[in-house]
């Protein structure tokens, strides 16, 4: 009998070999599986996406989006919801977003009031799951299991947050601001989903509460109506259908998923390592991506090789990019900043190739920062930023 | 063409208007999950334990992982996230979750 895996390789999955699940699926080649996903089904105001989990959605942005653009579209954007009930109806009317803890005016503020709190302006910049990729790494470990695609690049319009934390006058011993979506714990005396930015970062001037996302209104499954932007930081601050905002006066958030979870070894650990410290896991290293070519990409023998790819400095611009190749390593050509928190086409054309070649991108970022050669570890998977490396074979 | 051009202009007096947002309300209907644990041992223990919360996928996604991550998984659960996991069903619910398609590989 064959397996599901040869049953891609050859093509003929559909719907009578697998009934039970979905016409289409992609296999995300992780190491030791599994590592085939359904491409269905279809959620509302999402087009084709890799069905990681039906509830709460999990969906997976398929990697060759990733070569049509430096944006990604609206529908294609990966959607995470953790393990809570997430709405599925908003009334905008009856939305509200509240400014509470160290603060001289709590309010209750209308979806008005929030587009009305400033100016209304327009930020590029990547969302980025701090797990994206972990899927991918030779030693697994639990939690989504994610190929690249849990991340995405769009335009967010709103306005600053500052200006909404103005509105409650917030108090001059501020030092952290904790977010609250509408999302809720599945079972009573679980914690909520909350997360917390120190006040310097929340006032930044490209920290925005957005509405809008690639001149369109943010799907419901990406937050719709409000959603925290925080340019350069992972997508786990970036809170969705944004209703609570307390201000702590205290640089000690003791709630679960800062103080327990989504946290990073503040010093080098090795796999079986216990009891280190940790830190909240915050901004994003610096990545590329050949989208030009897969794996085993097949190439003309003769030609030169269109190499065309995308990165991202994490929270500094772009750099530089270069691909290794055959010990060398061959500075790509940038294409326009559209935006230097977001991603940034690069291309390159390799000269013809006799043999297969093994080919990686390396971003540095800004601040002179460059992806390594071998990813460090960390238990839970996060900030993978590993050279991502294909093989092209002449043909 | 004649007509393009007092269109153009009344597209760049709406720009400079900046008209406010309009929120609507926004409502969906999530899809079905018609993903089923298969059929091994154990299988009832997690039809009655973890299904309730989220979709079997997110377990039979899981590379193989060790009998200790999945004890620590189920105590994690219970004690966090306060999930009513029966006690006497911990060895059928960790026989399923090691016996799975990434472990036999």
């Amino acid at each position: 009998m064959l397996s599901r895996r040869a049953l891609i390789a050859s093509g003929v999955v559909g719907a009578a070999a697998l009934p039970a699940l979905a016409e289409r699926f992609a296999d995300l080649a992780l190491p030791g599986g599994p590592s085939v996903r359904p491409l269905g089904p279809i959620f509302p105001q999402k087009g084709e996406m890799i069905v990681q989990r039906v509830h709460p959605p999990l969906l997976e942005t398929p990697f060759d989006v990733f070569d049509t653009g430096v944006i990604t579209p609206n529908d294609r954007f990966f959607v995470r919801w953790s393990g809570g009930v997430m709405p599925t109806s908003i009334e905008a009317k009856a939305h509200r977003l509240t400014l509470r803890g160290a603060v001289k005016q709590p309010v209750a503020l209308t979806l008005d009031d929030v587009a009305g709190a400033g100016e209304t302006i327009e930020v590029m910049a990547v969302n980025q799951c701090a797990g994206n990729g972990r899927g991918l790494q030779e030693l697994r470990v639990g939690g989504a299991q994610w190929a690249h695609g849990a991340m995405g690049n769009a335009r967010w319009r709103g306005v600053r947050l500052r200006d909404v934390l103005d509105k409650a006058r917030v108090s001059s011993n501020a030092k952290r601001v904790r977010l609250a979506g509408l999302d809720t714990p599945m079972i009573d005396g679980a914690p909520q989903f909350i997360k917390s930015l120190p006040i310097d970062v929340a006032r930044r001037d490209d920290v925005i509460v957005a509405w809008g996302m690639n001149g369109d209104m943010l799907p419901l499954l990406n937050g719709y109506p409000l959603r925290l932007i925080v340019p350069g930081w992972f997508a786990t601050y970036w809170v969705k259908m944004l209703s609570d905002i307390e201000i702590l006066d205290t640089d000690v958030d003791d709630s679960y998923f800062m103080a327990k979870t989504y946290r990073m070894p503040a010093i080098p650990v090795a796999p079986g390592d216990k009891d280190f410290p940790t830190v909240p896991i915050s901004f994003m290293p610096p990545r590329s991506w050949i989208t030009s070519h897969a794996q085993g990409a097949r190439v003309a023998r003769g030609r030169p090789i269109e190499l065309r790819g995308i990165a991202m400095g994490g929270d500094a611009g772009v750099a530089r990019v270069e691909v290794l190749a055959g010990g060398k390593a061959i500075p790509a050509t940038l294409g326009r900043d559209e935006g230097t928190l977001g991603f940034r086409r690069w291309t390159l054309s390799l000269p013809p190739i006799a043999r297969e070649l093994v080919i990686g991108a390396r971003c540095t970022n800004a601040n002179g920062v460059t992806q390594p050669d071998v990813q460090a570890w960390n238990p839970s998977g996060y900030a993978r930023n590993v050279v991502e490396r294909i093989m092209l074979v002449p043909a | 063409m004649k007509w393009a051009l007092p269109i153009l202009l009344l597209a760049v007096t709406a720009c400079d208007q900046s008209p406010a947002v309009t929120f609507t309300d926004v409502s969906i209907t999530l899809p079905e999950d018609k993903g089923a644990f298969p059929d091994r041992p154990g299988r009832q223990a997690m039809i009655a334990n973890c299904a309730g919360c989220h979709s079997p996928s997110m377990i039979l996604t899981q590379p193989r992982l060790s009998e200790e991550h999945w004890k620590s998984t189920i105590k994690k659960m219970r004690e966090v996230y306060k999930a009513p996991i029966n006690p006497a069903d911990e060895p059928d619910i960790l026989a399923y979750l090691t016996s799975g398609e990434a472990a036999a590989q």
